[in-house]
């Protein structure tokens, strides 16, 4: 029983729910204003996101006439946001939450990460929008690219931190081991899946250079041009905790290091960590300019795939 | 996706900034044919200056857009002047010039920003509007307006530069040589910038005559057409330049030109101040405009602004016509566009310097 109610309490307040969310509208404003300093102007204020989602509370929703699919229109957001609630849930912080405890969740992990991405299919492409349509199968060709990317880098990882006894499944375990024996960010065998992952993060935020499928400059909003309201909110939602999700994914695949034994030591150490991956990300951001949909399937193919390959290369057989 | 749709962009699109609604034919992601309609933003300028007298009429052509709004009063007064015949003094015509050649860099940094705006170069876009941004103070603190200039006037010009001006002027001008210069090797360097933009709309010499294209967009497919060259005005037969030409043909050939095009345009500025005679700067008292017909024709950011004039002897035109070079440019958008895909409409919309405003006047 209490098991049972400290994980809801996990679920929906910390290190999920509440918690996660206000986080993540946290660093995508961070994120924002990171992107303006570089790029000469003042930004928004940290806080926007959060603004925006509780505008959007009050605001009308509007289901198009010419939505292909009305329940699953509506229905849509909700997969991503379910699929990353839940994907904090699962995700151990160092020190600070152990994960659902789960022995296999890494393979969970796959799957939940995918959501985000389905949910924008599943909605664009019942809205019946032009626009929608086109950024539903740019989105469909990026994910199969990059899917590829993070599935590799995930396999090396679980390889690594199985130590040569066959790949570890368990998320708590990967972190562990790291803990035990130093991160793999230190490792060089790790480093091409390092930058793998990091090709494959800003593929999925949709961070330039693969800031294509809802490029404003030809498909507008794409996926959430008929969206409004609440659901739109939802998507924003998804969207800041997504950027967690990964952010915390990341450390634990690569960089899960404690800096003392308190909690509270912990988590300021893992918000620190946080921050300067946005910072990172936000670095990206401002110095480049965005694929085409095709030159970004050609790069998400070569690239990460390869690096990742390597990398699991070199642990496999070194 | 295999089957052929129609995807709406414009008329009030977020990527084109400009009222003109594009009827694009799509298969998959290519574009196959594409169908331009237009006039969302008719004003009727060509019956109001009928109703204005020659004076008034100034002003008006100057509100015909706020990119090249120096070149439609200079084309317009010059047309008024060959039928009034007056001879402005020389030191006008250097003046004209220098009022005409900031107007044209700070053009084409609009454009070119605009470009990296649409391949998602946010931050390039940024750092070209800041180094813009210097070409605007120096606009409002001599002619005092950022955008409407009003430097011309029926024989002559409205201003004249003192020698603290001067002496401004160059070093405003100087400030921005660093900055063009990184921002142009960006443009042409950067490994994403050019993949968005190399074989890109390509528009092929023969294509480019066909069709009359003026301006830097038939400068980036090596046809020369500058009317600065060719049919000298004021005192650019006495100014030392050399037309830009490239031959990309494409999207980043375009941006190249306006690129160079911006230094040459500094360079033309520092060559008027330079050789900038004393004298007046305008001809006494106003003339009458006697009966007659009067064309001329300037080069503009955008190419060939082309103007007709009749008069009947009163104080109002009897016919005004302009033909503004987005007019000419935009039919070749069906030869860039097909083959391209929907990502680079916008990109390729852009590059023609499109002017919708002056278009539908």
């Amino acid at each position: 029983m209490i098991t049972l109610s400290a994980s809801i309490l996990a679920y929906l307040f910390f290190p999920g729910g509440m918690f996660a969310i206000i986080f993540g509208l946290l660093l995508l404003g961070m994120e924002r204003i990171a992107v303006a300093r570089f790029q000469g102007r003042i930004g928004p204020p940290i806080f926007q996101n959060l603004f925006d989602v509780i505008k959007l509370r009050t605001k009308e929703f509007l289901v198009p006439e010419d939505a292909t699919n009305r329940l699953m229109f509506i229905i849509a957001p909700f997969f991503g946001f379910g699929g990353m609630m839940t994907a904090i849930f699962i995700l151990p912080v160092s020190g600070v939450y152990d994960g659902a405890g789960a022995s296999s969740d890494l393979v969970v992990l796959i799957y939940l990460m995918a959501l985000p991405a389905v949910s924008h299919i599943f909605g664009g492409s019942s809205s019946g929008s032009t626009y929608a349509a086109i950024a539903v199968s740019r989105e469909a060709i990026l994910m199969f690219a990059y899917e590829i990317t993070f599935v590799i880098v995930l396999f090396t990882v679980a390889l690594q931190a199985g130590a040569g006894d066959g790949a570890l499944f368990s998320l708590k375990g990967i972190v562990d081991y790291q803990v035990r024996n130093g991160s793999f960010v230190h490792d060089l065998k790790m480093i091409p899946a390092f930058v793998a992952f990091v090709i494959f993060m800003l593929a999925t935020l949709e961070v330039p250079p693969f800031h294509i499928a809802e490029n404003d400059g030809d498909v507008m909003k794409g996926y959430y041009m008929e969206y409004s309201g609440m659901p739109l909110a939802v998507f924003e939602l998804t969207h800041a905790l997504k950027l967690l999700v990964l952010i915390t994914v990341l450390q634990i695949f690569f960089m899960p290091g404690l800096a003392g034994g308190s909690i509270v030591v912990n988590l300021l150490w893992y918000m620190m960590k946080s921050a300067a991956i946005v910072i990172g990300i936000a670095l990206v951001h401002a110095s480049m300019p965005s694929f085409r949909v095709d030159q970004a399937f050609k790069f998400l193919m070569i690239v990460p795939v390869f690096l990742a390959l390597l990398s699991l290369g070199l642990v496999l057989f070194l | 996706m295999s089957e052929t749709y129609r995807v709406p962009v414009g008329p009030i699109h977020i990527a084109l900034e400009e009222p003109v609604y594009f009827k694009v034919k799509v298969h998959g992601e290519s574009v196959e044919d594409v169908d331009i309609l237009s006039g969302f933003v008719h004003r009727g300028m060509e019956a109001l200056v009928l109703r204005r007298n020659f004076l008034q009429n100034m002003i008006i052509t100057e509100r015909t857009c706020s990119l090249c709004s120096n070149n439609h009063p200079f084309t317009y007064i010059m047309a008024v002047e060959k039928i009034a015949g007056v001879r402005i003094p020389p030191r006008a015509e250097y003046l004209r010039v220098i009022a005409d050649e900031v107007k044209r860099a700070a053009s084409h940094l609009f454009n070119v920003s605009m470009l990296a705006h649409l391949v998602g170069f946010h931050s390039l876009m940024t750092q070209t509007m800041e180094t813009r941004e210097v070409l605007q103070d120096v606009k409002e603190s001599i002619w005092g307006n950022r955008m409407d200039l009003g430097a011309n006037t029926i024989g002559g010009v409205k201003y004249d530069l003192d020698k603290e001006q001067i002496r401004y002027l160059i070093k405003q001008l100087n400030l921005i040589k660093k900055p063009i210069r990184e921002l142009t090797n960006i443009y042409s360097n950067n490994r994403i910038v050019r993949a968005r933009t190399e074989g890109v709309g390509l528009l092929p010499k023969e294509d480019a005559v066909r069709l009359g294209v003026v301006g830097p967009t038939a400068r980036g497919s090596g046809v020369n057409n500058d009317i600065r060259a060719i049919y000298p005005y004021v005192v650019y037969d006495k100014l030392n330049f050399e037309v830009i030409l490239e031959d990309g043909c494409d999207v980043r050939a375009r941006a190249l030109v306006r690129l160079r095009e911006v230094f040459q345009a500094i360079d033309l500025v520092e060559q008027c101040l330079r050789g900038l005679p004393d004298g007046p700067v305008t001809t006494p008292g106003l003339p009458r405009i006697p009966e007659g017909e009067g064309v001329a024709r300037t080069e503009a950011p955008r190419g060939e602004l082309f103007f007709y004039v009749k008069s009947n002897g009163t104080d109002k035109p009897e016919r005004m016509k302009w033909r503004v070079p987005t007019y000419l440019n935009w039919e070749a958008l069906k030869v860039m566009m097909p083959g391209n895909k929907i990502a680079d409409i916008s990109v390729i919309f852009n590059s023609i310097d499109p002017c919708i405003s002056c278009t539908e006047r």
